[in-house]
């Protein structure tokens, strides 16, 4: 994580598996980060509705839904937050083949879609996204 | 496969046999190479041959309706593929997939089922080869219910390691993640944990044992209890 946050990076986490939460909560607030958590789409839009939350990064693992779908939803529930795209989305896809293994795919602005391989490799992307954001504040600040 | 086959010090319950018996049966076995991802049985498929593993590890795996699926069992050199056609089942109940290649031996079933009426040795070790499958198969159930996916792995990294008598397991997310009927994300998470431990170390597609020690301390009580019944009635 970045240096030059004051405060810790906070993720807003929609994840719907019961078994893999409680894990990755806590392995993202082992990284050292704030970690918001809901359970679903639902219960995320209820959390973050009319910007009540603070949240660098939003991240979504949904069930039983096309990417698409859980793209969709990862961007309503960060304009719902009243954050705009520069905040990044990330979606952890669940079936893929092995030619999409180990690679992170930007599909638009801040949108990225995770294609899990290594263990690292959440941790690697979390963290550079949020670098990039905390440069670009800092560039704008300046 | 890892060297010429020498099925009796191989495959334990092959191994068990007086010399008499296995002189009896040794016409009838054949050397296989049994590959990665090969399917020994369909669900509801036919059982016309039995497996011997050597170093190989076969899983029986569970398929649903809405195309998920999860392992039920682990078999290896310590048993056999195949051994319901004893019990006088003719279609195998669950899938079967080489999961780490090797060699083997294989038998028509019919074999199999005379020699078993002849009610000789091998007719006792199949018995409690049966006894510590149904265990095991019982024993994951309760694990795969009660327990973490942490803890899963780990007991399943142990077994596997087991069977194959190897350090490094050629097993891909997808793979982990089917057999332990968890997401990918889960598999990527209780693998951080084991490898932030050094208990392993996972990257595309291989794992790899560094403290076994270590895995044993951290599993649920699932993968001494089966390896208990397993050294009490087979070993």
């Amino acid at each position: 994580m970045s240096q030059e946050h004051e405060r810790p990076a906070t993720i807003f986490l929609v994840e719907e598996d019961d078994e893999t939460r409680p894990i990755l909560k806590n392995n993202l607030q082992g990284y050292g980060y704030r970690v918001l958590v809901a359970l679903d789409e639902e219960d995320a839009l209820e959390r973050v509705h009319g910007g009540r939350i603070q949240a660098d990064l939003f991240l979504v693992d949904t069930v039983g839904v096309s990417l698409e779908d859980a793209l969709n939803a990862g961007r309503g529930i960060r304009e719902h937050a009243k954050y705009d795209s520069h905040t990044p989305l990330v979606v952890m896809a669940e079936k893929y083949g092995a030619d999409l293994e180990g690679t992170d795919v930007n599909v638009s602005g801040n949108d990225w879609i995770t294609y899990l391989e290594d263990p690292g490799q959440l941790k690697n992307l979390l963290a550079r996204l949020i670098n990039q954001l905390s440069i670009q504040d800092a560039s704008q600040e300046i | 496969m890892s060297e010429a086959l020498s099925p009796q010090s191989e495959n334990h319950l092959l191994a068990a046999l007086p010399a008499e018996d296995y002189q009896r049966l040794s016409s009838h076995l054949q050397p296989v190479e049994l590959r990665h991802g090969q399917i020994l049985y369909e669900t509801g498929g036919a059982m016309d041959y039995v497996y011997f593993p050597s170093n190989s590890m076969i899983s029986l795996v569970s398929q649903l309706s809405d195309g998920s699926s999860v392992e039920i069992g682990i078999v290896g050199y310590e048993g056999m593929i195949g051994v319901s056609a004893v019990l006088g089942v003719d279609q195998s109940p669950h899938e079967t997939m080489v999961q780490i290649p090797d060699g083997g031996l294989r038998m028509k079933t019919s074999v199999l089922k005379e020699e078993f009426r002849r009610s000789g040795a091998l007719h006792d070790s199949l018995l409690r080869y049966i006894q510590m499958l149904l265990l095991q198969t019982s024993q994951l159930a309760a694990c795969n219910r009660l327990h973490t996916s942490g803890e899963r792995l780990a007991r399943w990294l142990l077994m596997s390691q087991d069977r194959c008598r190897c350090d490094d397991l050629p097993f891909t997310q997808e793979f982990l993640a089917m057999m332990l009927g968890i997401r990918r994300a889960g598999v990527t998470e209780a693998a951080l944990i084991l490898q932030a431990e050094e208990y392993i170390n996972y990257r595309r597609g291989q794992v790899k044992i560094l403290d076994r020690a270590g895995l044993e301390d951290y599993t649920c009580e699932c993968y001494r209890i089966v390896k208990d019944e397993f050294d009490r009635l087979v070993a």
